[in-house]
């Protein structure tokens, strides 16, 4: 049995906020259907998950006034009734997995088989139904493998696929998935949209909020856009259709002496976290020259983020060498591991030296990737596609002359996509080289000159 | 997996308190020196030693060092070393070394993941396992939330001095970063853990299984018994002669 969800929302703003995110907007989500939700970055939709998952409104916070409707129960909110949610039983019905997909595990279970069972086993479901539920999700989803693997260790794209797993084990009515397919790569994209698939035949319906819902647009029933908080429906028709990028590499912009100079080079290189554990990474070779804008290519859990650190000098190799020209610049995929000051302008100055100099290094920075009106903002009060580029400007700021960026459009809107293109071919002119990790198969082919493909067999070929 | 993971955690810490209470209460200080030698056997079959040796030492010698001051070197408001002051401070040291090494050691081999997944099994109130869980994971979840910012701080280029002045700027320029992001982590994380039903407020069931047997749960039942009769035995007698 299916359950219509119905959502009439008058408004919704944030606590200590000055104004709306979200006005005028009716949703009806039938059984056996699924529904994009697309919008840039702010636009709101991530709130607009967050209402329909019942995580919002935070009672006694945040100002709601409308109505939600689950399985023909009527649940007013205004000014003067805030009813209290419960939100273990609610996710029972409706499951919400959040874009930052590390938030959705509990990150007190040691495997993740382990972080799979934790809310049945909270619910107090026998073992032997847990093991059956989380060995037919583990299938659906090809993460068999990751089972009995330390729940702490996961890359980026395994982290989301296991909270999507975790999710499903519960085998709730709705899913509203925030960017499910953020950071996969094209197996695990294939193996969501797969159970998607199913679980639309099964009767369930599913919300996918995404910036740009391209991948898997066939089983689209319903488009929905939000635009500065407002919600406009959209034929599936008009949804760009699944098509494979062309990876015909750009030239590299340098010509001459000046490019063959290499300013980063992996010579049979071995990288690992731990010295007695299997090695991550065997035998990888790699040259960066002047003016190129390499991509690294590889499944989740291949060892991308690993060599992007072992190249900022964060992880040393075990046996083999990395020379580089200079410091190199790190995005990290996730930026709430990068930020750590209290104010934008603060966060991007940080480490810089006092004085007049920086302070218009910093706001030429933020012009650059237009923050500049969020100097004065708490990072952690901005939308991941912001934190995104407030910790890509505070790694611009020191003007690498190798700049490793790891899943940079992850979370990203289309502007910020533009701006970071711009980027790289302003710091490839300016003969810097480039070394970045991506699943976003239109990016690679506009941003990189050459791609290395790692694969689980030989690190490098 | 080692042998002490076969071991059911609650078999451990009976056997640890049984161990405990009757050296203290004993005060022997030949009994003390053997429990501490077979902590440090056990240590040792699992390559546990040199961490629980550099523990130890950290908590030990200082104590026994407050010990010498007040019993040794400034007893009976005289200064100087006396052999009764030199064997109070020994005997005083040597039951707390005990209580810490024996403490220490179970921490090194009862993994965490089977303790809280061993209360949680138990009849013990749902939120005990969520207490213990909380208080035992916090420190490792801290520990990954600060080698992030350090690596934050290593690619902005900040350099920290060598020595101690360093080592208090580095804490001074962690402490409000591990802080803030530990708090916004956990307010994230905080509606989804409720989604999934965490902290559980009737009985729950675990995935992992906890090794157990009758004889375990023999052993843990005359430990228990021996934790508490075996002091009141060897101390009631004292307190006779000295009423």
């Amino acid at each position: 049995m299916g359950l219509d969800l119905d959502l009439d929302l008058k408004r919704f703003r944030y606590a200590r906020a000055e104004t709306d995110v979200l006005q005028d907007i009716k949703i009806n989500i039938r059984p056996g259907t699924v529904t994009a939700i697309s919008g840039d970055s702010g636009s709101g939709k991530s709130t607009l998950g967050a209402i329909l998952g019942g995580i919002l409104p935070r009672t006694g916070l945040d100002q709601f006034e409308g109505a939600i409707t689950v399985g023909g129960k009527h649940i007013a909110f205004s000014e003067n009734e805030s009813p209290r949610i419960d939100p273990s039983g609610w996710a029972q019905h409706i499951a919400f997995l959040p874009q930052d997909a590390n938030d959705y595990l509990s990150g007190i279970r040691e495997t993740v088989a382990e972080e799979m069972a934790f809310s049945l086993e909270n619910r107090g479901v026998p073992r032997k139904d847990i093991l059956t539920r989380i060995r037919a999700v583990a299938d659906m989803l090809d993460i068999k493998h990751l089972l009995a693997q330390y729940a702490g260790t996961l890359s980026g794209g395994q982290t989301r696929i296991v909270a999507l797993g975790a999710l499903m084990v519960d085998n709730p009515q709705v899913l509203v998935l925030d960017e499910p397919l953020a950071g996969l790569d094209k197996n695990a994209q294939n193996m969501v949209l797969s159970a998607i698939q199913q679980l639309k035949l099964l009767g369930k319906a599913i919300v996918v909020i995404t910036r740009n819902y391209v991948h898997g647009a066939d089983l689209v029933d319903e488009v929905l856009k939000l635009e500065d908080g407002e919600l406009s429906r959209f034929e599936r028709k008009s949804l760009p259709s699944n098509q494979e990028s062309n990876l015909d590499k750009k030239p590299a912009q340098l010509t001459g002496r000046n490019c063959s100079r290499v300013l980063l080079e992996f010579a049979g290189t071995n990288l690992g976290y731990q010295p007695s554990a299997p090695q991550i990474v065997s035998g990888f070779n790699l040259k960066i020259h002047a003016g190129e804008c390499v991509a690294l290519l590889g499944p989740n859990g291949i060892g991308k983020t690993t060599i992007l650190k072992a190249a900022a000098g964060l992880l040393k190799p075990t046996t083999g060498k990395i020379r580089t020209s200079t410091f190199p610049g790190l995005l990290l995929q996730n930026p709430n591991d990068q930020l750590i000051e209290r104010t934008v302008f603060k966060e991007v100055g940080y480490g810089l030296r006092p004085g007049t100099e920086s302070r218009r290094q910093v706001a030429e920075v933020l012009d650059r990737l237009d923050l500049r009106g969020k100097a004065e903002m708490h990072p952690y009060e901005l939308s991941i596609s912001e934190r995104k580029l407030v910790a890509l400007a505070s790694v611009l700021v020191h003007e690498p002359e190798i700049l490793l960026l790891d899943e940079p459009t992850e979370g990203l809107d289309e502007n910020a996509i533009g701006v970071l293109r711009e980027i790289l071919d302003v710091c490839t002119s300016k003969g810097h080289g480039v070394l970045f990790t991506s699943h976003d198969d239109s990016f690679v082919a506009h941003a990189a000159n050459r791609t290395v493909q790692l694969n689980a067999v030989e690190n490098a070929r | 997996m080692d042998r002490f993971q076969r071991l059911h955690p609650f078999t451990v810490l009976a056997v640890a308190a049984a161990v405990v209470t009757t050296t203290t209460a004993a005060g022997r200080w030949w009994l003390s020196c053997t429990v501490l030698a077979c902590a440090l056997i056990v240590a040792w079959s699992v390559g546990k030693s040199v961490k629980l040796v550099g523990l130890s030492s950290a908590i030990v010698l200082p104590t026994f060092a407050s010990q010498l001051m007040i019993h040794g070197l400034a007893s009976n408001g005289k200064f100087g070393l006396t052999q009764v002051g030199l064997q109070t401070a020994a005997e005083l040291g040597l039951r707390t070394a005990v209580l810490v090494v024996v403490g220490l050691l179970c921490a090194l081999i009862v993994d965490r993941h089977q303790l809280v997944a061993a209360i949680d099994l138990s009849k013990a109130p749902a939120q005990l396992g969520y207490l213990v869980a909380a208080t035992l994971l916090l420190i490792p979840q801290l520990a990954d939330r600060q080698r992030a910012i350090s690596e934050a701080q290593m690619l902005r280029q900040v350099k920290f001095r060598r020595g101690p002045r360093g080592w208090f700027q580095k804490i001074r320029l962690q402490a409000v970063p591990l802080v803030l992001s530990t708090l916004e982590e956990s307010a994230n994380r905080a509606p989804h853990l409720a989604a999934r039903g965490f902290p559980a407020a009737q009985s729950v069931t675990r995935l992992r299984e906890i090794p157990d047997s009758k004889a375990q749960r023999g052993i843990r039942r005359v430990s228990g018994l021996c934790a508490l009769l075996l002091p009141a035995l060897l101390l009631v007698p004292n307190w006779m002669d000295f009423a």
